[in-house]
C-alpha cells in the first residue's frame, strides 16, 4: 500500500517544490493529451474501418464557442500580466472576464449539442463517429470545470491578499492550464471538422 | 489485497482439481454462489475476473511501483518530500476507494464482474450474456477509473519528483537502477493509464446509455439489438495500448528492485549499469508498440500481425541483456544469502522462464495454437505470477528496516523462500502442457472433454502446490506483522549498502533527514572496489576520501581531479599508477 | 513523516482489510442461511465443520513444529556465540547448497515434464500449414531450451561457488563493452531468425494463392452462447447471404432467402471435411466474442459480431489415420470456444470428421437444408410439399430460442430492412 507523507515542512529550501508542482502540472496536461489521443485515435480506426466519419457539418455554435474559449484565454493571459505587475484591480476584472466567458463556453456547448441532437445526429447512435463527438466535447466539458476551479483559486487569491509569489504561482498554474484545454478545444474541434 | 485475490484463487483451483465433488464448506462461505458446495459456473469466471484484476492492478501495480516508488524514490535521491503530498495522499485514498468499490461487488445479487480481467466487450457490456455483467461490472469499472486516477496522480508525482527534486549531486547518471525502474515505469503509466480511461469511458457509454462504439450486429436469444456499427476490436486495441505497457509496470520495478538487491548482496557492482539502463528505456519505448500480440486471432488485419510480431520479438531483446547481466554479476560475486537475496535470485529465474515462453506467444504462427490456452496462463504467471511477486518479496524483505527499523526473521524467511519457489514451479511449470494439448482458460470444468480428462490428475497436483504455496505464505506474513512489534532492532545500514536511503536515521523522521541532506558523489554501486578498505563505499562519500580506490574513469573526463590522483597515485601506489594510466 | 503516522496509516489499511474480509464473511454467511432456508434442504453440517477443524488444527500443529525447530536452532547458535565459537549453521552454505540441489531436481523436473507430460500434448498437426506450424515450434522448442538450461546452469551454479566465504573480497567488474555486446547481438540475430520464419509461415497462412483446380470449400461456423452452428453451402457452393436483423426463432441465422444461394444451404451437426481439399471456413457471431478453436489443425481464430474472419486450411490426414497414428480408436477431431463468452463457455464443442473425398460426397448430400416450408412462407416463396429428408432437423439449436416469443415479436419491425 502506498504510505503518505505529511505536507508542513518546506520553510527551508526556498520551495524546489514549486518548480516540481508546476511540472507536475505538465505532466497532468501530457497524459490528459494521450486520452483525447485515445479518443480520437478511436475515432480515426473506426472511420478508416467504416470507410466513414461522422458526416455531419458541426453546428456553427461550436464555432461562437470556439472564439469565446479563446477570447477567454486572451482574457487569462491580460489577467497574468496584471498579476505580475501586481495590478489587483486588473487581476480581477480579467480574471472574472475568463470565468465568465468559461462558462458562456460552457453553455454553448450544450447549446450545440441540442442543435445537433435537433438535427438527427443524437448520442445513441449507429454511427459512433457521432457519439464520440458528444463523448470528447463531454470530456473536454469537464477540463474546462476542473480550469474553472483552478481560475478561480487565483481569482480568490486576489481578494485575500496572498504574497505575490504565491499569487504568481497560481496564475501561472491557472494559465498553463486553461491555455492548454483552449488548445486541446482548438485540436480536437479542427479534428471533427477534417475529419468528417 | 493480495491476500483475497490468492484466496480466490485457491477457489478456483479447487474448482479445477475436484470438478465434481461437493464441498459443503465452501456454501458456508460462498451462499448461493457455491450452492450444494459446487462452485458455479458464473461464480467461478467472477473469480477468475476479479483475481486477475486484483493481483495485475491492485497488487502489483499499486502494490508494487506504488508501495516502494514512495518509499524509496524520496530516501534514494535525497529527497524530503514527493513533489506534492497532497496529491500523493489523495492518490493512496483514491486508491483505497477503488479496493472498496471493487470488494463490494461480492456483495451484490448479481455477483462481480465476469468477463475477464480483460472485460472485452460485448461480453462485458450486456447484462444478458452474463449476471456479472450488470451491476458488478459497472461497480468495476467505476472501481478502475478511480484506480486510474489514483495511479496517474502517483505516476505524475514521482516523475515530477525525479525530475526536480534530486539532491546535490545526484545526476541521472548517479541515480539506483531501483529509481531508473520506477521513473520509467511512472512514464509508461502516464503514457498509457489515460488510454484505459478512454475506453472505459466509452465502454460506460455503451452500456449504460445505449451507444454503439463497440457493439453491432448482436442478436441475444432471438432478441435483436439496436446497436449497430462498433466494434469489439476497438476495445481490444484500446485495453491492449495500457494492458501491454501494464505489464511492463509490473515488472520494470521488479527488475530495479532485483537490481539492487543483488548487487549489493554479491558485493559487487552490478554488470553493465549503462546497459541495464538503456534496457529499461529501450524496454519502455517498445511497450508501446507491441500490444497488438494480444490480438494476433481476433481477425484483424494480418499484415497488422506480422508487425507486431516483429515488434514484440525485438522487445525480447533487452530482456535477454538484462539477464545476463543479471548473471555476470553474480559472478565472482561474494553472495550473501538474505532472504531478499533468494527472492532477488528466483525473480531472475522466473524472469528467465517466463520470458522464454514470451517467445513462443510473440510468434504469431505459434500463437494461433497457443492463444487462450493454459499456455498463455502458465506464462504469464512465470512472468508476473512469479517474477514480479518474487521481486517485490525482495523488496520488503530488503527494505522492511527501513521501513519499521526492525528486521524480519531470517530463517521464516529461508522457508518461505523456498517452499514458495519451489511451489511456484510447481504450480505453472506443468500448465505449460495443458495449453500445448490445446485446453483453453478460463474453463469451469474439464469434465466435458474426453481428452481433457487426463489432465485432472495434473490439476490435482497443481491445486496442492497451489495450498501448500499459500500456507507459505503465512510464514511471511507472520514474519511481517510479528517482526514489526518484536523483529530485532535494526542498526543504520544492516545490509551495507551504498544507497542514500541507509544514512537516515533508524526512526523516521518529518523530512527524513535531520540535518542537511546528504550531498552525492559517486554512483550507487561502489561495492568491493579494490583499494578501498571496506568492501562499500557509500554514495555520500567523495573522491578525495578514497584516493586509494579512485579509478581513473571516476573522474569522468575532469582533467584537474585526474591530476591530482595521479600524483597521488606516484606518490602512495605506483604500481597502481602503472596500471591504470598508461 | 513519522514513524508513528506510517505506522498507522498502515494499520488503518489493515484493519480496513480485515473488516472487509470480516464483512464479507458474514455477508456470505447470511445469505448462505437465507439460501440454505429458501432451498430447503437441511444440510448436516457437523461433521463438515468437524473435518475443516481438523485440516486447521493440523496447520496448526505444522507451525508448532516448524516454531519449535526454528527456536532450537536459534538456542543452538545462541550457544554457539556465547562460547565463542563459529557460527553454528553456516547459512550461506545452507542455501547455496540448496540451490544446487534445486538445479539437480529442478533438470529432472524439466526432463520428467518434457517426456512424461510431453507426450499427453496434441498430436501432429492435422492440416498443411499445421506441419509448417509445428516445425517452427520445434525448432523455437530446441533454441529455448538451450537458453532455459543453460542459463539455470549458470544461475545457480554462481550462487554456489561465489556464496559468501568471508575470506574473498568480490571481482569488482562493472561493466565490459565487448562482453555486452555479444549478448546484444546475439539473441538478436537470433530472434532475427526466428521472426523471418514466423513471418513467412504467417504470411503463407494468411496470404493463400488460390488453386484453379482445387477450389476450397466453403463452410460457415456461427457461434452463440453456447452452441456452433455450421452451414454447408449446398449445390452451389455458394453460401448465401445473411442479415442478423433476420433472426428469429424459426431462422437462427438470419438467412436471407431472397437470395437464391440460400435456397440450397445445409445444415450439419458435425463438420465433415474431405481430405487434402483446401477449406474455407467463414466465421461468424451472433451475440458475443467466441473462438473457433481447432487445435488438432493449428486453427484459431475469433468470431467477432459484426466482423466476417476467413481462415483457409488444407487437413492432411484423416480420422481413421488419426486413430491408428495415435492408437486409440476413440479418437475425435473437435472444434471448441477458447474466448471467454459466459457461463457455458466450458462445454462448446462440435466434433470434426476427415474423410475421403468419396465418403464425404456420400455424407453431405444427406444433410438437412435450411429452408422449409414455414420460412418459405414468411420469405413469400412458392410452398414445396415435404420431401425426403425432415425439414425439422435444424430443431436441435433453434428450438430453444424459439421459446422466447415476446423477443420474436421485438423482431418483426425489424425484418422491414
Ligand atoms: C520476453 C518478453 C515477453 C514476450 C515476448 C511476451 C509475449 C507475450 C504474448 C505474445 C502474449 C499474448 C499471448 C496470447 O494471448 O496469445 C503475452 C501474454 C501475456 N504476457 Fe507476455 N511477453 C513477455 C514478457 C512478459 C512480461 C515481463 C510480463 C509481465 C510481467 C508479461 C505478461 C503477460 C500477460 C499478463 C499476458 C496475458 C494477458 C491475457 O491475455 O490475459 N509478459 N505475452
Ligand atoms: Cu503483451
Ligand atoms: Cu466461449
Amino acid at each position: 500500500m502506498v504510505h503518505t507523507l505529511k505536507q508542513e515542512d518546506l520553510k527551508q529550501e526556498a520551495d524546489p517544490s514549486l518548480k516540481a508542482r508546476k511540472f507536475v502540472l505538465w505532466l497532468f496536461v501530457v497524459s490528459s493529451t494521450i486520452m483525447f489521443g485515445g479518443f480520437t485515435s478511436y475515432y480515426i480506426v473506426f472511420a478508416a474501418s467504416k470507410g466513414k466519419g461522422h458526416g455531419l457539418v458541426l453546428p456553427d455554435v461550436f464555432m461562437y464557442s470556439t472564439a469565446v474559449l479563446v477570447l477567454s484565454s486572451v482574457c487569462l493571459f491580460l489577467g497574468a500580466k496584471a498579476v505580475r505587475k501586481q495590478n489587483i484591480q486588473q487581476q480581477k476584472m480579467f480574471l472574472w472576464a475568463a470565468v465568465v466567458l468559461g462558462l458562456g463556453f460552457g453553455y454553448l456547448q450544450v447549446d450545440a449539442w441540442s442543435a445537433l441532437f435537433q438535427s438527427g445526429a443524437a448520442l445513441v447512435n449507429n454511427n459512433a463517429a457521432i457519439s464520440i463527438i458528444y463523448i470528447v466535447s463531454g470530456m473536454h466539458l469537464l477540463h474546462i470545470f476542473g480550469g474553472l476551479g483552478i481560475i478561480g483559486n487565483s481569482l480568490w487569491g486576489a481578494y485575500t491578499n496572498v504574497s505575490h509569489e504565491k499569487a504568481v504561482y497560481r496564475i501561472e498554474i491557472a494559465s498553463i492550464f486553461w491555455h492548454f484545454i483552449d488548445i486541446l478545444w482548438i485540436y480536437l474541434y479542427v479534428f471533427l471538422l477534417l475529419n468528417s | 489485497m493480495a491476500v483475497i485475490a490468492m484466496g480466490l484463487s485457491i477457489l478456483f483451483r479447487i474448482q479445477l482439481a475436484w470438478p465434481d465433488k461437493s464441498f459443503p464448506i465452501l456454501e458456508t462461505f460462498l451462499g448461493k454462489w457455491a450452492e450444494g458446495g459446487r462452485i458455479k459456473p458464473d461464480f467461478y469466471l467472477a473469480l477468475v475476473t476479479i483475481h486477475g484484476t486484483i493481483m495485475v492492478f491492485f497488487v502489483l501495480t499499486a502494490g508494487l511501483s506504488g508501495t516502494f516508488s514512495n518509499l524509496l524514490i524520496p530516501l534514494q535521491l535525497g529527497v524530503r518530500d514527493m513533489a506534492s503530498p497532497f496529491m500523493n495522499m489523495l492518490s493512496y485514498w483514491m486508491f483505497f476507494l477503488a479496493c472498496i468499490i471493487m470488494m463490494s461487488s461480492f456483495f451484490i445479487e448479481t455477483g462481480p464482474a465476469s468477463a475477464g480481467w480483460t472485460v472485452y466487450p460485448p461480453l462485458s457490456a450486456l447484462p444478458k450474456a452474463i449476471p456479472g455483467s450488470g451491476l458488478g461490472m459497472t461497480l468495476w469499472l467505476a472501481s478502475m477509473f478511480i484506480f486510474v486516477a489514483s495511479q496517474l496522480m502517483g505516476g505524475i508525482n514521482y516523475v515530477s519528483t525525479v525530475l526536480n527534486m534530486r539532491t546535490k549531486g545526484m545526476d541521472l547518471w548517479k541515480m539506483p537502477l531501483t529509481i531508473w525502474a520506477f521513473f520509467l515505469t511512472a512514464i509508461l503509466g502516464i503514457l498509457s493509464f489515460p488510454v484505459l480511461v478512454a475506453g472505459v469511458v466509452l465502454l460506460i457509454f455503451d452500456r449504460s446509455f445505449g451507444t454503439s462504439f463497440y457493439l453491432s450486429d448482436i442478436v441475444m436469444g432471438t432478441q435483436v439489438l439496436p446497436n449497430e456499427g462498433g466494434s469489439p476490436i476497438l476495445w481490444q486495441h484500446l485495453f491492449w495500448f495500457l494492458g501491454h505497457p501494464e505489464v511492463y509496470i509490473v515488472i520494470m520495478p521488479a527488475l530495479g528492485i532485483s537490481s539492487e538487491v543483488i548487487s549489493v548482496n554479491s558485493r559487487k557492482p552490478i554488470f553493465g549499469y549503462h546497459a541495464m539502463v538503456y534496457s529499461l528505456i529501450g524496454i519502455t519505448i517498445l511497450s508501446f508498440i507491441v500490444w497488438g500480440h494480444h490480438m494476433f486471432v481476433t481477425g484483424m488485419n494480418p499484415l497488422l500481425g506480422g508487425v507486431f510480431m516483429i515488434t514484440t520479438l525485438i522487445i525480447a531483446v533487452p530482456s535477454a541483456v538484462k539477464t545476463f547481466n543479471y548473471l555476470a554479476t553474480l559472478w565472482r560475486g561474494n553472495i550473501r544469502f538474505t532472504p531478499a537475496m533468494l527472492c532477488a535470485i528466483g525473480m531472475v529465474s522466473f524472469f528467465i522462464s517466463g520470458g522464454l515462453t514470451g517467445i513462443f506467444l510473440g510468434n504469431a504462427s505459434l500463437d494461433i495454437n497457443l492463444h487462450d490456452t493454459y499456455f498463455v496462463v502458465a506464462h504469464f504467471h512465470l512472468v508476473m505470477g512469479s517474477a514480479a511477486i518474487f521481486g517485490m518479496l525482495a523488496g520488503v524483505y530488503h527494505w522492511y528496516p527501513k521501513m519499521f527499523g526492525r528486521m524480519m526473521n531470517a530463517k521464516l524467511g529461508y522457508l518461505h523462500f523456498w517452499v514458495t519457489f519451489i511451489c511456484a514451479y510447481l504450480v505453472f511449470f506443468p500448465l505449460h502442457f495443458l495449453g500445448l494439448d490445446g485446453v483453453p482458460r478460463r474453463y469451469y470444468a474439464f469434465t466435458e472433454f474426453e481428452f481433457m480428462q487426463k489432465w485432472v490428475t495434473v490439476n490435482i497436483f497443481v491445486t496442492w502446490s497451489a495450498i501448500v504455496a499459500a500456507l507459505a505464505q503465512v510464514a511471511f506474513l507472520f514474519n511481517f506483522f510479528y517482526s514489526i512489534f518484536r523483529g530485532k532492532k535494526a542498526v543504520q545500514n544492516p545490509w551495507e549498502s551504498n544507497t542514500l536511503e541507509w544514512t537516515t536515521p533508524v526512526e523516521h523522521l518529518h523530512g527524513n533527514w535531520p540535518g542537511e541532506i546528504p550531498t552525492v558523489y559517486r554512483w550507487p554501486y561502489d561495492y568491493s572496489k579494490p583499494g578501498a578498505e571496506e568492501d562499500f563505499i557509500p554514495q555520500t562519500v567523495p573522491y578525495s576520501q578514497t584516493m586509494s580506490s579512485n579509478m581513473p574513469h571516476d573522474f569522468e573526463g575532469n582533467a584537474e581531479s585526474e591530476r591530482i590522483q595521479r600524483e597521488w597515485d606516484a606518490k602512495n601506489a605506483p604500481d597502481k599508477a602503472d596500471v591504470h594510466f598508461h | 513523516m513519522s514513524l508513528r503516522k506510517y505506522i498507522s496509516n498502515k494499520t488503518i489499511a489493515a484493519l480496513a482489510v480485515i473488516v472487509t474480509v470480516f464483512a464479507n464473511t458474514s455477508a456470505f454467511a447470511q445469505e448462505a442461511a437465507a439460501g440454505a432456508a429458501a432451498a430447503n434442504k437441511p444440510v448436516d453440517m457437523f461433521p463438515i465443520y468437524k473435518s475443516a477443524a481438523f485440516y486447521t488444527m493440523l496447520f496448526l500443529l505444522l507451525c508448532l513444529f516448524i516454531a519449535i525447530v526454528g527456536k532450537a536452532i536459534t538456542v543452538y547458535e545462541l550457544t554457539r556465540e556465547a562460547q565463542d565459537k563459529p557460527a553454528g549453521i553456516n547459512w550461506n552454505t545452507v542455501n547455496g547448497v540448496l540451490f544446487v540441489l534445486f538445479l539437480i531436481v529442478g533438470l529432472y523436473g524439466v526432463y520428467f515434464e518434457y517426456t512424461v507430460h510431453g507426450h499427453m500434448i496434441l498430436p501432429d498437426a492435422a492440416s498443411e500449414h499445421g506441419a509448417k506450424i509445428d516445425q517452427m515450434f520445434n525448432i523455437t522448442l530446441i533454441l529455448t531450451t538451450i537458453v532455459f538450461i543453460g542459463t539455470h546452469i549458470v544461475l545457480f551454479l554462481f550462487s554456489y561457488f561465489y556464496k559468501n566465504s568471508g575470506k574473498r573480497k568480490a571481482y569488482y567488474y562493472p561493466h565490459n563493452n565487448a562482453l555486452e555486446r555479444i549478448w546484444t547481438i546475439v539473441p538478436a540475430l537470433v530472434l532475427t531468425v526466428l521472426v523471418l520464419m514466423g513471418f513467412l509461415t504467417w504470411r503463407s497462412i494468411f496470404y493463400k494463392i488460390e488453386d484453379p483446380n482445387n477450389k476450397p470449400l466453403s463452410i460457415e461456423i456461427t457461434s452463440q452462447q453456447f452452441v456452433w452452428t455450421i452451414r454447408y453451402p449446398g449445390a452451389d457452393g455458394v453460401v448465401g447471404l445473411k442479415n442478423y436483423k433476420l433472426i428469429t426463432g424459426t431462422n437462427a441465422l438470419g438467412m436471407d432467402f431472397k437470395d437464391k444461394n440460400n435456397l440450397d444451404d445445409q445444415q450439419a451437426d458435425e463438420m465433415v471435411i474431405p481430405v487434402n481439399k483446401p477449406v474455407r471456413l467463414i466465421l461468424t457471431s451472433k451475440d458475443v466474442l467466441h473462438s473457433f478453436y481447432m487445435p488438432h489443425f493449428r486453427i484459431q481464430l475469433n468470431t467477432v459480431p459484426g466482423m466476417t474472419s476467413y481462415f483457409e486450411f488444407t487437413p492432411t490426414i484423416t480420422t481413421v489415420d488419426m486413430q491408428t497414428k495415435v492408437n486409440d480408436p476413440a479418437f475425435k477431431f473437435l472444434f471448441y470456444c477458447s474466448k471467454i463468452c459466459g457461463s457455458g463457455h466450458y462445454n462448446m464443442q462440435k466434433v470434426v470428421r476427415v474423410v475421403s473425398q468419396a465418403e464425404y460426397d456420400a455424407w453431405v448430400v444427406k444433410q438437412p437444408k435450411f429452408i422449409n416450408n414455414d420460412l418459405r412462407k414468411q420469405f413469400d416463396l412458392p410452398i414445396v410439399p415435404e420431401a425426403g429428408a425432415p425439414a425439422s432437423a435444424p430443431a436441435d439449436s433453434t428450438a430453444k430460442p424459439a421459446k422466447d416469443s415476446s423477443a420474436v415479436a421485438m423482431n418483426k419491425p425489424a425484418l422491414k430492412k
